[in-house]
This record gives C-alpha cells, sequence and structure tokens, in this order.
C-alpha cells in the first residue's frame, strides 16, 4: 500500500497554506509575546534572579513562593550581618511582600464581590428597560456605552476632581462639605467603584444584544402559564441569556481581579492602614503590588519573586477563568423520571392486576 | 523604558525582561555578561588609547558624540539646553552633546535597564541626583571618574568644591576602594518664602530661627482671631493696595505645608530632624532617623496643628502645590517652594499682581532653610540643610578613551556654567564661584540667588544605597509617613513614637525584603 | 349545533397595529364545545392574530371577546383559563422533558405528587416516557411538538389554541402529528383552535374550517362545505389541493362556454348570473350615489368644525347642515340612512364623528371585501411583477385618497355589470376542479396537452383552454405523452361560476340543495 504522503501534504497545505499565511502575524506574537515570557517567567520564579546583575542568578527551588506565601515575618540581614534589634536579639520584621500579597489579594477579591454583580445587573436592568423600545432608547443605548469607550486615565483625572479631598473639589464645594473621598477606606472604594461602573457599557451591549434573542413565545409561553414578572425573570430571561450573562461575569469578574488603572489614578493605593502599618494600602490590588514591585525602586533583584507572585495570581485567575467551562458545560439528562414513569405505571398495572 | 512594559496577566512582561540579552536563568547561558563587575579599565598608556593629545597636550576630539541623559526637566531643563546649546557651538566639529530628558521616576530604572540589557541605547552620560547616586552606584552601573579626568586633562582638583557634598560622591567600589562617582555640578533645596510686607506692617520681623518662626506665626493668627490682623491683598482683589484689617473671629493660618510635595517633605520631614540632631543612617547605610530627636521635633510640629491650652493652630496642610493665589490674598504667609519657582512668582509679583516694580523685594523674603526648624539653635546642626545635589556620572557601557575624556570636559565645562544655572534654583558646587564678580554682580543673584542658603550648610542627608527606602519620599514610607501621620485626623490616637517605631520597621522590613 | 355551548366568541373584533394597517376586520366568529376549528388561510391574513388576541397575547382594538361567556377583552392570559402551542414549540432550553410538562403546574403550586401524576399520564399520552430527562435540545422535532402539547394538556383547560403546531416538522411527522393531535383532542374532549397556513391540514383535521384573508373572514362552515360550496373566488382557489381551475367564459342561454369548450346547461347559468349582476349593479350604484352625493362632504365638514358652537351656528354650519338635509330628503338611499343621526338637535359632535365613520367604513369595507374575496387571483398577477429595490425606504406615506380608488372602482364595477347584463351571454369566471375533468373516447373537448406529470395512482395533466392553462386530474395507471391529443368533458354541475368584480360564486338553481 503506498502511503500517499506527498499528496497528503500537498493537499492539506494547499488547503490551509492562506490561513496559516493569515495566522502567522498573531502566532509569531503569540508565541513571542506570550508563550515565551510564559515559560521563561514559570521558569524565573524558581531562581534568584536580578536584571540588574546577571551573574547573580542561582536556583532557589520554591523560596520564591513559600517567601511571600507563607512567611509573615523576616529576620533583617544586612550584608551577611544580623541586625539587633533595642533587646540585643537579632531583629525580625514584618515580610512586607507576604501581608502586600495577602491582603491586596482579599481586597482584590472583597471588591470583586461588589463590582462585578453590579457591573452585570445594572447594564442587565438598563438592557431590559431598553427592551421596552422607549422613546428615544437610541440615544440612551449610546449614552450607556459611550462612557466605556473613554479611558481610564482621562475619566479619572477628571474623578480626581470631581472627588477631591479639598473643599475646592467639585462635589465638596458643591455640598459645602470637607470629605475626604479619597482619603477614607470605604469612600476611596466607593470612588473607584464609581469609576468602574463607567465600564459597564461593553456588558450592556452583550446583554442586550442577548435579551433580543431571548424568543418571545417563550416570555408569551410563560404568560399563558401564568408566570409573573419575577418568574419570567427566573424562568425565561435569566436562561435565555445563560451564555451572555456567563460570559459576562467571567469577563468582567477577570477584569477586576485584574484592576489596576482605577485606583493607581484616584488613590495611587492609599489611604494607608494606619492600624497595621504592615499592610498595604487599603485600595491595593494584586497587580498595583506587583506593578510596585516592578517599578517602585530601583531593587533589581527581586525578579525571582515577582515572577512567582504572577504565577500564582495567574493561577488563581485562571483556575477562575477555568470554572466557566465547568459551569456552562451542557448539563445530561439522566433518567429518573424515566425509571419513576416505568415504574409508576407498572405498579398501576400491578395494582389494577389485582 | 520600552523594556519595563506595563504588567500584564500571568507574569508575561517579567519574561519579556527575560528574553532580554543576559539570558533566561537555566534556559540560555548567563556567560556574556559574567565579567561585567570586573575593575574598570586600569591602564591609561597611551599605547593601546584611541585618545590623542595635540602638540599643547590637549586631547584631541573629532566629531565625538555623546548621549546625555537629564533629570533636570521643566524650566531649569530650558536653561540646561540653552547651555548645552553653547557647548555644541563652542565645541563645534570636536563633540557634540545630545540631551535628552528622563523623568525623576523612570530614571533608575530606565538606566539600569539600556546599561544592562540594551547598551547600545544606553547613554554616556548622565546627570542625576547625588544623594541616590550610591543606589545605581551599587548596581556596578557607572564608572569611576578619576580615569577619565586624568585622560581629559581638565583642571580638577578636590579642593575646588565644597567638601560637605562632594566627599558623599566618592563611594567605596566592590573591592573597597573610594573613588569619586558624580562630577559635582550644584545642590539645591527648597526655601521659605514669607509675605514681608504683611510680617512688617503687624509688627513683626521677618525670622532667622524657629523660635522667631514659631513666634510671628502665633502672632498673627492671634491677632486675626482678635481683629487686629492687618492684610494687603495683590491687586486683583485690591486695585489699591491698600491695607485691610481681618474681622476678629478670622482663623489665619500662616504655615502652609503642600503634604503631598516632596520638595516640602524634604524640607519639613528630612531637613526638620536633621537641624535637631538626628543622624539619617547608619554605616551600613540602614535607617537611623528614630532617635528622641525626631519624636520631640514631630511633637512640636503636631502641637502647631492641634495645639493645646488656648493656642491658636498655626499650619494649614493640603494635598495641592497650588497655595500661591491665597499666598497673593495674604491667607498663607510662610510657605515652602522650590526655588526654580521663584522667577516666576517675582514676575507676577512684580507686575501683574500689582505691587509694581519691585514688588517682589518689597513683599516676599526668601528664607533660606538654616535654623529654621532647631528647637536649639546652637547646636552644630541646626544650621543644616538637607538638599539634593546634581553630579554627572559616567555609564560602564562607555569604554573608549575618548568618549571618557570627552564627558569630562562636557562635565566641567556645565560645572562652570553657574551664572546660567543658579536662575534654575542650583547653587553652584565650585568654591571659585562665589567669588566671581560675574555671579555676584548678576541681578538675578541680587534678588534671589543669595537668598538661597550657604553651600557650608547642606547635607545629602547621610549617603545610602537604600535611599528611597530610608527617605520613603515616592513611596509615602519612612519619615515622609511620619510626616503625613503628624499630621492626619485618622492618626491622632497614635503617639508620635510609635508612628517613627512603626514607620522605621516598615523601611526595614522593605530593605530585608531585597536581601 | 345551535344548542351546544359557545367557548369563545368573538363580536365585531378588529386589530389595528396603526391607523391604516388593519390585521384583522370584524370578525365575528363562535367556536363551539368540542370543536376542533381551524383557522386557516395565507400567511398574513390575520389568523394568528385572531389566534393571539383569544389567547390574550394581542390588544383586542375594537370589538368584543367572549370566553366561556365571560367578557375577556381585559383578562390576562392566565386569567383565561387556556393552553397553547406555539409554533415553535416554546420549551424552556434549561428544563428536562418532565419539567416542561410540569411548568405551569409548578408556576400553580401543585403539590409535588400531583404534578408527578398529571406529567407522568401526559407522557403516557404522548408516549414521552423515556425521554422524560431529556433536555430540548436532545430532542427531536417531533418530540419537542409531543412536549409542547404535553404541556398544554396536563393544564386540563377547556380550550387548547395552535400556532402552526406542525409547519417546523419534516411532511412525513407532520402527518403522523396531524392526527395524533385529532385522537388527543378526542381524548380530552377539548376544544381546539387551530392556526395553519396549509389547506390540507385544515381538511383533514377540522370539524369546522374558518377561512381568511386579508383579515376578514371569507367562508365559515365543515370542510365539505367549504370544499363542495366555497363562496367565492379565494375559497374556492385556496381549497383542494391542486387548486382549482379558475378561467374566463361566458354564460350563455345554451349554456356556459370556456374558450372553445361548451358545457351546455340548458341556460341556468345565464339565469342566476343574471340575477346576480343585477343586484350587484343595485348594490354598486347605490353606494356610488352616496359615494357622490354631497351629504358626505358636508357631514365631514360638520364633524371637523362642529365641535364649536360658534360655527355651528354661524353661517357655514347652518348652511352645511341644510345642505345635508336637502341631500338627505332628496333620495330614498338606504346607505347614507346612519347621516341622519347628524340631523337631530342638539348636534352631538362626537356621534356624528361615529356615525361618519361608520358610513365610510361602509364604504369602503364594499372594495376591500371585495378584493380580498378575488384576491387569489390578484397575487398572482402581482408577484409577476418584479420588485423594485429601494435604496432608502422613506416613510411610508398614505396612498392617495382610498375614496378615489373607491370612487373608480365602483364606476367600473357600474360599468361592468351594465356591459355584461345588455350582452347575449354573461361574461364570468368559470371555475372547475382538475379532479372533475373526465376523460371520453368520443365527444367533449378536444384538447392536446401540454405536459404531463405522472404521480403514480394518477397523473396531472396540463392542457390550454382559452386563454390561460387549466389542470386535469387523471385517476389510473395510464399514462399520457406530451403533444396527446384527449377529448374532456366537464359535468355542466361540476361548474363554478364567478362574480369577476366581487369575486362571489354564483350558484345556479340546481347546485343548491
Amino acid at each position: 500500500m503506498q502511503s500517499h504522503l506527498k499528496e497528503k501534504i500537498a493537499y492539506y497545505l494547499k488547503g490551509y497554506s492562506v490561513a496559516l499565511l493569515l495566522l502567522l502575524p498573531f502566532l509569531v506574537s503569540f508565541v513571542m509575546f506570550f508563550v515565551v515570557p510564559f515559560v521563561s517567567g514559570i521558569n524565573m520564579s524558581f531562581f534568584h534572579y536580578n536584571i540588574a546583575d546577571p551573574s547573580d542568578t542561582y536556583f532557589v527551588g520554591l523560596d520564591n513562593y513559600s517567601y511571600f506565601l507563607f512567611t509573615p515575618e523576616i529576620p533583617v540581614v544586612i550584608g551577611g550581618e544580623p541586625l539587633l534589634g533595642p533587646d540585643g536579639e537579632p531583629m525580625m520584621v514584618a515580610n512586607t511582600a507576604f501581608y502586600s500579597f495577602w491582603y491586596s489579594l482579599l481586597y482584590t477579591f472583597l471588591f470583586a464581590l461588589v463590582i462585578v454583580p453590579v457591573s452585570i445587573f445594572l447594564p442587565l436592568f438598563l438592557a431590559s428597560l431598553l427592551k421596552k423600545r422607549p422613546y428615544g432608547y437610541r440615544l440612551f443605548r449610546s449614552l450607556i456605552f459611550i462612557p466605556s469607550i473613554f479611558a481610564v486615565s482621562a475619566t479619572g483625572a477628571a474623578f480626581v476632581y470631581i472627588f477631591s479631598n479639598s473643599e475646592d473639589g467639585f462635589i465638596n464645594s458643591l455640598l459645602g462639605t470637607r470629605i475626604e473621598w479619597l482619603n477614607t477606606p470605604l469612600s476611596a472604594w466607593f470612588v473607584i467603584f464609581l469609576l468602574c461602573l463607567y465600564g459597564i457599557g461593553a456588558n450592556f451591549i452583550i446583554l442586550a444584544a442577548g435579551l433580543e434573542n431571548v424568543p418571545r413565545s417563550l416570555y408569551e409561553s410563560s404568560l399563558i402559564d401564568g408566570c409573573n414578572s419575577f418568574q419570567k425573570l427566573i424562568y425565561v430571561t435569566l436562561p435565555g441569556i445563560k451564555y451572555q450573562l456567563s460570559l459576562c461575569f467571567f469577563t468582567t469578574l477577570i477584569g477586576y481581579m485584574n484592576l489596576y488603572g482605577q485606583n493607581r489614578v484616584l488613590t495611587m493605593g492609599g489611604p494607608s492602614d494606619f492600624a497595621h502599618p504592615e499592610r498595604p494600602g487599603v485600595t491595593h490590588t494584586v497587580i498595583y503590588v506587583i506593578q510596585d514591585y516592578l517599578t517602585g525602586s530601583g531593587k533589581f533583584s527581586l525578579m525571582g519573586r515577582i515572577s512567582a507572585i504572577c504565577i500564582v495570581f495567574g493561577l488563581i485567575v485562571g483556575g477562575l477563568a477555568s470554572l466557566r467551562l465547568f459551569l456552562d458545560r451542557e448539563k445530561k439528562g439522566g433518567n429518573r423520571h424515566a425509571n419513576e414513569f416505568k415504574a409508576y405505571f407498572e405498579a398501576k398495572k400491578a395494582a389494577e392486576g389485582r | 523604558m520600552k523594556k519595563m512594559p506595563f504588567l500584564l496577566l500571568s507574569g508575561a512582561a517579567l519574561a519579556l525582561a527575560a528574553c532580554q540579552p543576559g539570558g533566561v536563568p537555566g534556559l540560555g547561558s548567563s556567560s556574556s555578561h559574567e565579567n561585567h563587575s570586573e575593575a574598570p579599565a586600569s591602564s591609561s598608556e597611551e599605547s593601546d588609547s584611541d585618545l590623542t593629545y595635540d602638540a599643547d597636550g590637549n586631547p584631541v576630539f573629532e566629531n565625538v558624540e555623546l548621549d546625555f541623559w537629564s533629570i533636570s526637566i521643566g524650566s531649569d531643563g530650558l536653561i540646561q539646553q540653552d547651555i548645552v546649546d553653547k557647548f555644541n557651538e563652542e565645541y563645534a566639529g570636536k563633540i557634540h552633546v545630545n540631551r535628552a530628558e528622563r523623568r525623576h521616576d523612570e530614571f533608575s530604572s530606565a538606566i539600569v535597564n539600556t546599561v544592562i540589557n540594551d547598551p547600545e541605547e544606553a547613554p554616556d552620560i548622565v546627570q542625576g541626583h547625588g544623594e541616590r547616586l550610591r543606589e545605581l552606584q551599587s548596581q556596578g552601573i557607572y564608572l569611576p571618574l578619576e580615569e577619565a579626568i586624568e585622560l581629559s586633562r581638565i583642571d580638577f582638583s578636590r579642593e575646588d568644591f565644597y567638601a560637605n557634598i562632594l566627599d558623599d560622591l566618592y563611594l567605596q567600589d566592590d573591592a573597597g576602594n573610594e573613588h569619586l562617582y558624580g562630577f559635582p555640578l550644584d545642590v539645591h533645596s527648597n526655601v521659605i518664602i514669607a509675605r514681608k510686607d504683611i510680617i512688617e506692617k503687624n509688627g513683626f520681623e521677618v525670622p532667622t530661627n524657629f523660635e522667631e518662626f514659631i513666634a510671628v506665626c502665633q502672632g498673627l493668627a492671634d491677632m486675626a482671631y482678635e481683629g487686629k490682623y492687618q492684610y494687603r491683598p495683590t491687586a486683583q482683589t485690591n486695585p489699591d493696595l491698600e491695607w485691610l484689617t481681618a474681622p476678629s473671629g478670622t482663623e489665619l493660618f500662616p504655615w502652609f505645608m503642600s503634604i503631598e510635595a516632596l520638595d516640602d517633605a524634604l524640607s519639613y520631614a528630612i531637613t526638620g530632624p536633621v537641624q535637631n540632631g538626628t543622624k539619617m543612617v547608619d554605616d551600613r547605610g540602614l535607617p537611623a532617623w528614630n532617635t528622641q530627636e525626631t519624636i520631640d521635633y514631630f511633637e512640636q510640629l503636631r502641637t502647631y496643628m492641634y495645639p493645646t491650652g488656648g493656642k491658636r493652630p498655626i499650619i494649614k496642610t493640603a494635598a495641592a502645590y497650588d497655595f500661591i493665589s491665597d499666598f497673593y490674598q495674604g491667607n498663607y504667609i510662610f510657605c515652602s517652594t522650590g526655588p526654580w519657582n521663584l522667577q516666576g512668582y517675582k514676575t507676577i509679583f512684580d507686575s501683574a499682581i500689582g505691587l509694581g516694580d519691585g514688588g517682589f523685594a518689597e513683599g516676599v523674603a526668601i528664607i533660606p532653610l538654616s535654623n529654621l526648624f532647631a528647637m536649639d539653635e546652637t547646636s552644630p546642626t541646626a544650621s543644616s540643610i538637607v538638599g539634593t545635589s546634581h553630579a554627572f556620572s559616567l555609564t560602564r557601557t562607555v569604554e573608549s578613551d575618548t568618549k571618557k575624556a570627552a564627558c569630562m570636559v562636557f562635565a566641567d565645562y556645565m560645572s562652570r556654567q553657574y551664572v546660567d544655572w543658579i536662575k534654575g534654583g542650583h547653587l553652584p558646587m565650585r568654591k571659585a564661584a562665589m567669588e566671581d564678580e560675574a555671579l555676584l554682580n548678576d541681578p538675578f543673584y541680587l534678588e534671589v540667588g543669595q537668598y538661597l542658603g550657604k553651600q557650608e550648610n547642606f547635607t545629602l542627608g547621610g549617603i545610602t544605597e537604600y535611599y528611597s527606602e530610608v527617605y520613603g519620599l515616592e513611596m509615602n514610607q519612612g519619615l515622609n509617613e511620619v510626616w503625613h501621620q503628624t499630621f492626619n485626623t485618622q492618626t491622632q490616637g497614635k503617639s508620635i513614637a510609635d508612628i517613627v517605631d512603626e514607620q522605621y520597621r516598615n523601611s526595614i522590613s522593605i530593605i530585608a525584603s531585597y536581601q | 349545533m345551535e344548542k351546544r355551548k359557545a367557548i369563545v366568541s368573538l363580536k365585531g373584533v378588529s386589530k389595528a397595529y396603526s391607523r391604516n394597517a388593519k390585521a384583522v376586520k370584524k370578525i365575528d366568529l363562535d367556536v363551539y364545545e368540542g370543536d376542533f376549528l381551524v383557522l386557516v388561510g395565507p400567511s398574513g391574513c390575520g389568523k394568528s392574530t385572531t389566534l393571539r388576541m383569544i389567547a390574550g397575547l394581542e390588544d383586542v382594538t375594537e370589538g368584543e371577546l367572549y370566553i366561556d361567556g365571560k367578557f375577556a377583552n381585559y383578562l390576562s392570559p392566565r386569567e383565561r383559563n387556556l393552553a397553547m402551542v406555539f409554533q415553535n414549540y416554546a420549551l424552556y432550553p434549561q428544563l428536562n422533558v418532565y419539567d416542561n410538562i410540569g411548568f405551569s403546574l409548578r408556576i400553580k403550586g401543585a403539590k409535588k405528587e400531583e404534578i408527578k401524576e398529571k406529567v407522568f399520564e401526559a407522557a403516557r399520552l404522548l408516549s414521552l416516557g423515556p425521554y422524560l430527562d431529556r433536555y430540548p435540545r436532545e430532542l427531536s422535532g417531533g418530540q419537542m411538538q409531543r412536549v409542547a402539547l404535553g404541556r398544554a394538556i396536563v393544564k386540563e383547560c377547556p380550550l387548547y389554541l395552535m400556532d402552526e403546531p406542525l409547519s417546523n416538522l419534516d411532511a412525513k411527522l407532520r402527518v403522523q402529528m396531524r392526527s395524533e393531535i385529532v385522537r388527543l383532542m378526542h381524548e380530552l374532549k377539548g376544544t381546539a383552535i387551530y392556526v395553519t397556513h396549509d389547506q390540507t391540514e385544515a381538511m383533514t383535521m377540522a370539524s369546522r374550517i374558518v377561512v381568511m384573508n386579508e383579515g376578514y373572514v371569507q367562508q365559515e362552515g365543515t370542510p365539505d362545505e367549504v370544499y363542495g360550496h366555497p363562496l367565492n373566488l379565494f375559497v374556492a382557489t385556496f381549497i383542494g389541493n391542486p387548486p382549482m381551475n379558475v378561467v374566463k367564459g361566458e354564460a350563455g342561454p345554451e349554456g356556459i362556454s370556456i374558450g372553445e369548450m361548451e358545457v351546455p346547461d340548458g341556460g341556468s347559468g345565464l339565469k342566476s348570473v343574471r340575477a346576480f349582476y343585477e343586484a350587484r349593479l343595485l348594490k354598486a350604484k347605490d353606494l356610488l350615489a352616496a359615494l357622490l352625493s354631497p351629504a358626505l362632504p358636508a357631514a365631514r365638514l360638520l364633524v371637523k368644525k362642529g365641535k364649536s358652537r360658534k360655527w355651528l351656528e354661524g353661517e357655514e354650519g347652518k348652511a352645511a347642515l341644510s345642505a345635508l338635509r336637502e341631500a338627505l330628503s332628496s333620495g330614498e338611499n338606504g346607505v347614507l340612512s346612519p347621516l341622519r343621526r347628524l340631523l337631530e338637535e342638539p348636534f352631538d359632535q362626537k356621534a356624528a364623528a361615529e356615525s361618519v365613520t361608520a358610513l365610510e367604513e361602509n364604504l369602503l369595507s364594499y372594495q376591500e371585501a371585495a378584493l380580498s374575496a378575488r384576491s387569489y387571483l390578484r397575487h398572482e398577477q402581482e408577484e409577476a411583477k418584479p420588485r423594485k429595490r429601494k435604496l432608502l425606504r422613506l416613510p411610508r406615506k398614505e396612498e392617495g385618497d382610498p375614496f378615489l380608488s373607491l370612487r373608480s372602482f365602483l364606476e367600473e364595477a357600474v360599468s361592468f355589470y351594465t356591459e355584461a347584463l345588455e350582452q347575449e351571454k354573461a361574461p364570468a369566471y368559470v371555475g372547475f376542479r382538475p379532479e372533475d375533468v373526465r376523460l371520453v373516447s368520443s365527444g367533449g373537448h378536444k384538447a392536446r396537452l401540454d405536459l404531463v406529470e405522472p404521480l403514480g395512482s394518477s397523473s396531472y395533466l396540463h392542457f390550454p383552454l382559452g386563454e390561460s392553462d387549466a389542470l386535469a386530474l387523471l385517476v389510473g395507471k395510464k399514462r399520457y405523452q406530451e403533444g396527446d391529443d384527449v377529448r374532456l368533458e366537464i359535468a355542466s354541475d361540476d361548474l363554478y361560476l364567478f362574480d369577476p368584480v366581487s369575486g362571489q360564486a354564483i350558484y345556479r338553481k340546481e347546485q343548491i340543495q
């Protein structure tokens, strides 16, 4: 038997060469800017790696990971000599990397817990209002979408003036108050929250399109079955936009896990947690912490640790993202009811037969 | 900087750095840079040098191109560009300097990245901050200057410069030998500007020490509250420049602080403790400012904002830098400002604001920081001013002798242009300048320059490779944060001692994390 | 029949989506207990709208709707106590078959045991037992259809509405489900209103058929009545497969001639046609007179300006009133009689507006009804025209004055009837069903076959007749070839005559039993 390998290759080349050619620019940059960095980032996380001094590179195993994951206190050793505290004992200090990572992770999660539902249900609510086609709905549609095309840095700059802490801030001077919007933890997060709401336009578009695609007959059928508005929402609307909801949920969640721009522009990670000086500022997010490490100072020996943080955080976000595959899988019926059905009629038959 | 990417998810960015020359650890070899820390060329034998000298013994330069990064941006950047242009004109055909500006916050990382990862793009000579020299020098980025100075045959002697700053530019290399790493250019710090006319009208004198300073502030605040305060807003709202009297009950805060301004932090948070006898760093470069003197100083400051015993508060803080209109209106009497702003203020005061020509001289006093925060005026540290200085450094990517020499010729030239450079608020490091008639008779010097402080009083605070962590200026850490929390309403419950200790441990822990 | 209880009755029900877009026009309809009523008609005829009005999914614009004797115009769908099956099944995709069928019970808050019993019973009826755990996406079209039916029957309502439930199924399955639905309704003793565009479905399933076109009910009756005695051209050509042949012909004193074909009927056709035309002529003349009478413009003016007392008492008002009075008194025109209400004292503007609108609608409906009754032909003509594509769609303006078009229509009608009555042979459309054509060995009409379509047990024979083509359906295995000469014969009883203007069928005495 001949293998026809040559013909086979020629056949597939003919079929896919154009596709390959068109994919090439993407593939090249994908490999260059994602695959290679990703792999070397993982690799780097197992090394002490100093970009200022590549010779100062050695394998440290999982030390980088345990350093910020499990080490709340570190000894102060400068140039091999331990620093002694006032009591004459070697001084132990709080490990800022440990606190920065865990607390920024906590803050990020807590904020996501609030912002994610809001940035799904608010646009859903708006979309369902616009689905009724009120007068001028096209205008409203644009008005809702437009804010999300503005750069965070631009709107953020405006917000900085609006919520300025001094009495000259727009809101403060309007209300005649002197609220330190960006200096108290809750109000700082509130302003970040408001700025984040600027980005709901994308979800709005997705959900509005989803709503349009819910078959009208399902609504009518539910009406005839006697559903009230709430039941309609539960049984028709939400299942009807299940995939849009899941898309919005996960993109929004992942987006806000990577929250950086809003808190950077508005609060610079502050205000400080005065009661716990070892913790990061209360609007530090994980990405903010990483970015701080990368650019914050002239120390370049921490690349291994930064990589490790990135990898761990990447795994967390990746884990969340892969939840989607699990949740979106199609349910299979099983045969519980079918068996019950069989049993039901067999029993009935038996009863009649007796 | 182009290789310092925005952070993307999952460490993609990190690895960008990893795929640069130098190799990914464990993946590729790192041999190419293993020898970078080898001592710089020690021989200056002319036989294997690319540099030649003419009959007079002067080095010969032919179309040498120098890349120069400067940290001076803004108005002093413009002045510097003019000087560089002048240099290029004078040295046409010999040396040409291409000046580029780097922002303060990206300077360090940009230099390290280019020198290590992209040497082709690296600058030859940089003008950075003297007090931060150690941070970069300890990374092995800079060359010692002695050899280059010798090659260039410029006239350089240690005695020509103010030793209190110059000594801090001599740093130890890995082998433990001291070398000069920064060619001294200038030193500078903020000054206090005061409304001289108002102070005098109300029967006080422009203060020269801490005691007088506080007395004036408190006296003015009390007078305002009692309805006796006389003030003179500028012509915008007060065309006839009349003296007005504030109604009783007026709350006047004579002393204004820009709580988020780095230069104000340097004045109030660093210079203050230093004048009161605190040493900033210990021998190993670790923070040593957690002293009783520091605590006393900040406790004192706190009482001026939250006074007890029926006194009036005299300090006002705000995040904004924009205090000048309140200063014009007579709402603030003392403000801290960078000397490079004075030229602009002078113009406005002189004419547009309406005091007429000489209005600045009449209305504003410039007070150097010496003695202003020292509770004991007689202590030897009382007149200290913690300043910043500019110095030229050679990057280790400069290999040719010609370039090294050219760089020094350029640095030497720049250090002699003090008549122009002082207009940026920068005091010359050359002792000779202070005897130079050209400078002493310069109108700007007469009106402003002479009040900026005496070079002998300046200090860089204490040299450390952990400058950012010890001083915490950019990161809201260290003494900067102590200063913030002294005034912050949310931290009123904390004692200054606790704040200082917390911030000290915080600085230490960050430094420890680098080990 | 009249003794049975009317479960649904529509009294003059109309549906208008906008002022000029009426989907359903003054329908009167009673649905009795146990009926399997099929609403049939081409797409856009208003049958679905009618059904949705009954279901409560559309508002009733005008008229009264009674369900179970209760005035139901403003009842919500759930209060109407009915079940509906949708064309695309409308199954909840996230629920399995069991939950889909039991959904309405769950919403009602029925007990678990009760739901189970009813769902299982429905599943047994529909043979859905093995599929109870499947999700809609795992089902075939026929299974989904059965689930939709199951969902309807567990509600145990007296009334089932079905909106083209079989149109998404393939042909074979459709035939099977057809009988299954009929059997099911029979078992449940339910009343069904069933909408379809497929006349075969209508004929096979219905106990009563309502044929609709352009918002009007064209005919109502049992399948046999609709097939055997179509009331107009539309019904005649819509019901029956293949459709009835309709050819221009003439009714003469000896018989009916269709092209060269002569079918003797002893002149009864001519007599009926003449009588029909005379009555139509009178009516058309009346309407035309009413349309042209000065009473109408005067009445319109009064309605427009009569709100103001001042105008009424002024010169113009008085002039209009007297003009109206004069016009109404001069002739004995019954059409205009609603306008008499305007002369009552005192002048009531609202009532006046109503009567003028009623009169106008009466006038216009003459043309509209006629057009809809003969519209099957019209559709064919229109489809021949190439459609113009417009790049830019401008908002549609009102298309001319409907009264102008009515006027020309009436004038044409009058001239047609007048001419037809004057001639010896009266022109009319002649229709005959393809299955009524017989082949004879001698005599009859000689024709050459254009096209032969063999169907196995029978054949379609296309042959020229008059100016157009006709079709004959021949049962039997005998095969013909194109170009064969054959002799054809149609019994005079199998011929239908139609008025070309109104589209109405004209039956001869012997055809009416």
